[in-house]
């Protein structure tokens, strides 16, 4: 069995060290898992786990369960890599296992994607609105939490799909390019959608506004 | 114009906003977007209204969290718990182990039964001994004739003889 050079302390405290197994190729990587090297996969673990973290948060919106997904997705990735052609990417062979396991694990435990309360009170609009207007976040711990959940609620009024694109362009910060081999889906497609969905979002809560509180929102935009 | 209308941009443009959003410029797209920028309310609506929701999302949506220490590891020590279980049910050993149990459990139990079966056989004579005695000695109908029967005739009037006899 072939050996992947460690990159752990040598002090055992865990923190990673760079060694040349960083420089070692990712389709290498895959080939040493396919004749039978855990170790390589282990690398292959650290370099996809953060970008795994974000594509099941994304879609789960639980932070407590997606740790037990993630691991999920690497083992069901180890115990298929056999079957694994190297025609794409890893990353998006692993991004679909990740989009799979994360309908299963809903499906298995008979829920939906954590959802709000479809509309929005007449004081969170003026919250929002107050926000959006002078663009400060409020100190105060228990209004940013009412914040976050109007923003939520209104992440609510999207599509499955639009929302996971959103979440995972805007908050965690993956590309266009990375987006598009996530979903499986065209570039320019991913922009025209990821540009509908932000417009989408701030017009149900223009909607939802007084009429002069968005006749000085238009001002303000001028 | 009505808030939503103003929030509709040209499709034609659509990906090059977001482009714009993410500051991806390239000079002569942007040069064109610019031009037209100016003169659609759709277009510079829909791109302020994006800004918006960018800034909403960042500032209010938590990312995941990150992985804590030791996820690599502890996932390599599920997969390698998982191989190994996987390894022992797909053994070339497995199947014949199988086999032997279940050959040791019908023989087990086989042999429950013939020592079951041999202790009622060897028993019951002792606690009924008298009684099965009785039972086995056979009621004799007809009695040895007296002599050779010569004929049919001989022979049934011996039968309806010994019938009345019997009566």
């Amino acid at each position: 069995m072939a050996n992947v050079p460690n990159s752990t302390a040598p002090d055992g405290s865990g923190n990673r060290v760079p060694s040349f197994r960083d420089n070692v190729k990712e389709r290498e990587l895959v080939r040493l898992c396919q004749d039978g090297t855990p170790d390589a996969f282990e690398e292959l673990i650290r370099r996809h786990q953060q970008r795994i973290f974000s594509v099941v948060r994304s879609i789960l919106r639980r932070r407590e369960d997606v740790e037990d997904v993630a691991q999920q997705v690497f083992i069901k990735a180890f115990v298929s890599i056999r079957g694994f052609d190297m025609r794409a990417a890893f990353s998006t062979w692993l991004y679909k296992i990740a989009v799979n396991e994360c309908w299963d694990y809903l499906r298995r435990k008979r829920v939906r994607p954590l959802l709000y309360e479809a509309d929005l009170s007449e004081e969170q609009n003026q919250h929002l609105s107050s926000y959006v207007a002078t663009e400060k976040a409020p100190a105060d711990a228990s209004k940013r939490a009412e914040l976050r959940q109007t923003v939520e609620q209104l992440l609510d009024q999207l599509e499955d799909s639009d929302r996971q694109m959103l979440v995972l362009k805007e908050v965690e910060g993956l590309s266009v390019q990375e987006i598009s081999e996530v979903m499986d889906l065209n570039i320019n497609t991913v922009k025209v959608r990821l540009f509908r969905a932000r417009a989408k979002l701030v017009e149900w809560h223009q909607r939802r506004q007084p009429r002069a509180a968005r006749a000085s929102a238009g001002k303000r935009r001028e | 114009m009505s808030a939503e209308s103003e929030l509709r941009a040209c499709s034609e443009f659509e990906p090059l906003l977001e482009d714009f959003l993410e500051g991806d410029r390239n000079a002569v797209e942007a040069q064109r977007l610019q031009t037209h920028l100016a003169g659609c309310a759709g277009c510079s609506g829909a791109l302020s209204a994006a800004r918006q929701a960018s800034q909403l999302l960042r500032e209010f949506i938590e990312p995941a969290p990150p992985p804590s220490t030791g996820f690599a590891l502890r996932t390599m020590n599920a997969i390698r718990a998982e191989d190994e279980s996987a390894a022992v049910e797909t053994s070339f050993w497995r199947p014949m182990q199988t086999f032997a149990w279940r050959l040791a459990m019908s023989a087990g139990l086989g042999l429950a039964l013939l020592i079951g079966y041999a202790q009622v056989v060897t028993k019951a004579p002792e606690a009924n001994g008298e009684e099965i005695a009785r039972s086995t000695v056979p009621t004799e109908i007809f009695q040895d004739p007296m002599y050779a029967p010569q004929s049919r005739e001989d022979v049934l009037l011996m039968v309806s003889g010994a019938g009345n006899d019997n009566k």
